[in-house]
This record gives C-alpha cells, structure tokens and sequence, in this order.
C-alpha cells in the first residue's frame, strides 16, 4: 500500500469504512505485534496489546490530523497498551534491557539462540542498553520509524532520539567489537 | 563494523527474534468483530450532502478531517490553515474573539470565514476537562433559516497529537451555507454548542451550555461554472459536470456510469487541476494535485484546496488514475478481508478544458 493508498483508506475508515480499517491493520499488523513481542516476550501478552491497539485506533482515528503521522501515532498507542496490559494483568512489562534475557525454552528458541553465538552477543549487548534506549533501537530497527515518527511516538523531540540511537549504536558497537563478533564478521565477508 | 553493518546486524536479530513467534491467526478478526460496540470519538462525514451545492463543501471537509499537515494545525496559527490556506493568507477570515463561560467551562470563537459552499467556524473549549461534541453545534442564520452541519468535523487536538483527551480543544466546524439565497454582502449569524465531559454528550454524565453566540461574516460569493462534458479513457466514460470555485476551494463534480454509478464500485481518483493556460502534467510546477475523493451516492467530488476565483480562462482539470478497492465477493456480506494487493488500478488520462469566465 502506497502513501496514497493508505491516505484513502484512512480516510475512509474514519468515515466508518471498517474494510478499510482491515487494509490498516493488515498493513500494521506483523510490525506491532513484532514491537509488542520484543517489548513484553510474551506472544499472548502481545497479541491482546496489538488488538486493545487497533480497536483504540478505530476508536480514536477521527482525531488523527494528519496520515503522515498514522505509524507514529499506532506505536504510541501500542507502547502505552503493553504497559497498560502488563498491570491489568499483573503481569510486569519487561524492562527492553531484560528483554533480550529472556527466551522461550518450550518453543525450542533458547536452543536456537544458543546455537546462534552472533545472535547471542547481539542479544546480551542489546540487553545491556538503558531502557529508553532500547526502545528507540526497537522502534527504529524493527519497527523502521523514522526519527521524527520515534519522536512522537516516545513523545519526545527529534535530537533527543538521535542522541539516544546514537550513544545505544556507540554503546552496542563497543560491546561487539570487545566480543569479537565485528572482526568475525567482517573477515567472514 | 561500519554503522551500517551494526544497523544491519541490529534488524537481522530483531527479524530473527520475532519470526520465531507467530502472531494469533485470527489477530485482526477479533478486533473486527469488536469495532461495532466501540464509540468513536467523533462521527465523520456522516452525512451525504442533500442540496445542489453541498457536494461543494465535502472536499473542504476532507481536507479538514483527512488532515494534510499536523504542523499547519496549531493554536497559535490559523485555523483554517490546512483547509483553506489562500483564505488566511487573503485576510479573508474574521477575527471573532468571542467567549462565554458557564460553571467554568468557556467557548470561545476564535475565526470565521462564509463563502457561497461553506461557513467555517474556529473555536476553543476549555476548563474543567472538557470534552468537545462535534455533535451538538448548531448554526443558522439571524432569524432565518439553519445551516446544516457538515458531521463532526475538525476536532483537533491541540497540545499534541497523540494526546487524544486534551483538556483544551481546538475545532472547526463547517456548514452547508447554499441555504443563502442570493449574494448578501455579509451573513447575521447565530451559533450554538454543547459541551459534555465526554467525547459524546449522549454518553456524558455531565453537560454545559448552550453556549450561544450571535455575529456577522462578511460572505464570499465565488462563482460556479457547468462543465457537462464527458470523455473516455481506458473504456471508462467520465462526465465532469460542474466546478464551483471560491476563495477556500474549488470542487470539481464527476459523475460516472453503468457498472461505476453505484459508490460501492465507484473508484477514487487522482488528479490534478491547472487553473488556467499550460498544462496539468507533473512537469508544470503551477498544477494543483493535491485532490480528495469523495463518494456521494451519485456523484464523485474532487477537491482542490486554494483560490483560484481570479483565474479567468481555460482550465484543464486531468484524471490520471482511477484506483477501484478490492471487490466484495459475490454473496457475501459483513465485513471482508480486502487487502491492499487487490487494490486494482486504470490509468487515464481523462482530460477535460473549460473555460472559466
């Protein structure tokens, strides 16, 4: 779907047009429940953020002013609804710094994960970066906002976020390279 | 490692990490079938225009609720910015600067504008938390007749975007003003609202007002020209029937044929419109392109923001693409799974000349 595409669609879902809504969150989906999963490493967990998401965007997507701030504004929404599914729930939202300590074992992933000793270096560098942070890395690399979308969505301004990505990109570069892992892989290509 | 490579190195784990956990397979099916018990904040375009120059106020009404710049939206700026920037840069809106507080909730009017297709109202609610109702406006003239409200419209948040419940409210309320007869120099105006304590006042506990204003606008005729032409591109037959300009906006009036009349199959458009002289391809800086579709029952409206009353000559307003959302199945109803891969496009061009005196 295509800037002009989406532009339709959203207007026609604030109109009411709930195939349109489907287009959206078919667009979205697999991005936030991605976001949600990296946050929370709780399928369940994630998956009802991602739904309380959407159903608040039907809700509140009238107010949106303007399409270029539609990704943006869904984060946001996300990331307050894992916080907020965490405490209904009782159960503790994981810190993005314990995140990556975090496997799921049933599902034969820490095996995986341990098999992987690159992936492993990445998750304990990433598992050492203050939590604001390692929001900005996951909203940046997974999710693909830009800077100014991370902004809004963390509610912060533009240098901030670069400030923050930054020191986490020198912070997890120091960490692999003491790892060995960027000579490893340099030699290797 | 260049950052590049770290970057890369960073997506490859995320993408790894997530891949492992499926999402639910019916993630977005029950969000869909929750959608009907969730009030929305605001009712848009809830309306289809009912008299001959209605349709004329739907593309100012969707550049108002479909946005174009977040940054043009602000307390401190105009408010009809977004929607009708030449009427601002022109001095064509009023300043009105008038309030009234009840219990401690104050209205205050902040801008007006009225030409032949529109009045516009900018405004303010503050105090006590409270949530605006797009719902409950009413505006008519001074002894008159109403003006029809054109839905919720312009509910605009104005501490930030995402900040969905402010406690200051910023709005602009639109209404059909072809109810005027003839073209008095300006209108006697007396505007109306409620304010409740939640996004509905059918659902707030608590409400204010009304809160009633009485003003003048001066009034802006514009002009309306009859097209009725029709051409034909890509075996899809056109007819452009009327364009009515005035210092907001123009709006072009399409209608369409057989199997494309009913607005289910009616496609969206993408256009552009070249006041006068030249042409209307991508190389002409001066084209306007920046269009909205609107469905009504039997017609299609495109709308073009800026004032181009003073542009005396042939016009050319160009079609280039119909886009024609994914087909409901035959048979079925409720809500369907269409994706935006099946968005199906035709390319025009559709061209239509006219002069405009």
């Amino acid at each position: 779907m295509d800037k002009w595409e989406e532009a339709a669609a959203i207007r026609r879902c604030q109109a009411g047009d709930k195939e349109a809504f489907r287009v959206i969150a078919e667009q979205y989906e697999s991005m936030l429940f991605g976001t949600a999963y990296l946050m929370t490493r709780d399928r369940d967990l994630a998956a009802d953020a991602v739904q309380e998401a959407l159903v608040k965007m039907w809700k509140h997507l009238p107010s949106l002013r303007t399409e270029n701030g539609l990704k943006a504004w869904l984060v946001r929404i996300l990331v307050n609804e894992v916080k907020q599914q965490g405490r209904k729930k009782q159960v503790p939202t994981v810190p993005i710094e314990r995140a990556f300590e975090l496997t799921d074992g049933a599902d034969g992933v820490e095996m995986e994960m341990e098999r992987d000793e690159i992936r492993e270096t990445v998750r304990k560098a990433l598992r050492m970066l203050p939590h604001q942070q390692g929001e900005a890395v996951v909203l940046r690399y997974f999710g693909g906002l830009t800077i100014a979308e991370i902004a809004l969505a963390m509610g912060c301004r533009e240098g901030t976020i670069k400030s923050r990505l930054n020191r986490a990109l020198g912070r997890l570069e120091d960490i692999l390279r003491g790892n060995k892992v960027i000579d490893v892989r340099e030699e290797v290509d | 490692m260049k950052g590049e490579r770290l970057e890369q190195e960073i997506r490859e784990f995320f993408d790894a990490e997530v891949k492992q956990v499926e999402p639910p397979c019916n993630l977005l099916g029950g969000v869909v079938s929750r959608l009907g018990d969730q009030e929305r904040l605001h009712r848009l375009f809830g309306f289809l225009p009912r008299t001959r120059l209605a349709w004329a106020l739907v593309p100012l009404a969707i550049l108002l609720v479909g946005g174009t710049a977040y940054a043009a939206i602000s307390l401190m700026g105009g408010f009809f910015q977004t929607l009708a920037p030449d009427v601002e840069k022109a001095g064509l809106v009023v300043k009105l600067d008038l309030s009234h507080t009840i219990d401690g909730v104050t209205v205050r009017l902040e801008q007006g504008y009225a030409d032949s297709n529109t009045v516009l109202i900018g405004y303010t609610v503050m105090g006590r938390n409270a949530r605006y109702s797009p719902d409950a406006r009413e505006l008519s003239l001074v002894g008159g007749q109403d003006l029809p409200g054109m839905g919720g419209l312009g509910y605009v948040p104005t501490l930030n975007l995402l900040d969905w419940h402010p406690a200051e409210t910023t709005a602009v309320a639109a209404f059909d003003a072809s109810v005027v007869e003839g073209m008095p120099a300006e209108l006697n105006l007396r505007f109306e609202t409620t304010v409740g304590d939640s996004p509905t006042v059918a659902g707030s506990d608590t409400t204010w007002g009304p809160f009633v204003f009485n003003f003048t606008l001066p009034f802006h005729a514009g002009k309306t020209v009859i097209v009725g032409q029709t051409t034909e591109a890509a075996g899809v037959p056109i007819t452009l029937e009327k364009v009515i300009i005035t210092p907001a906006a123009t709006g072009a009036v399409f209608r369409f044929y057989d199997d494309y009349k009913d607005n289910v199959n009616r496609p969206l458009m993408l256009s552009s419109l070249q006041p006068s002289g030249g042409s209307a391809d991508n190389s002409n800086p001066d084209a306007v392109r920046e269009s909205f579709t609107w469905l009504g029952e039997s017609y299609s409206l495109q709308g073009f923001p800026g004032d181009f009353t003073d542009r005396p000559g042939e016009w050319t307003l160009t079609v280039t693409e119909l886009v024609f959302r994914p087909q409901r199945p035959a048979g079925q109803t409720g809500d369907f799974g269409g994706k935006a891969s099946d968005i199906k496009r035709l390319t025009g061009p559709w061209v239509f000349r006219f002069e405009v005196p």
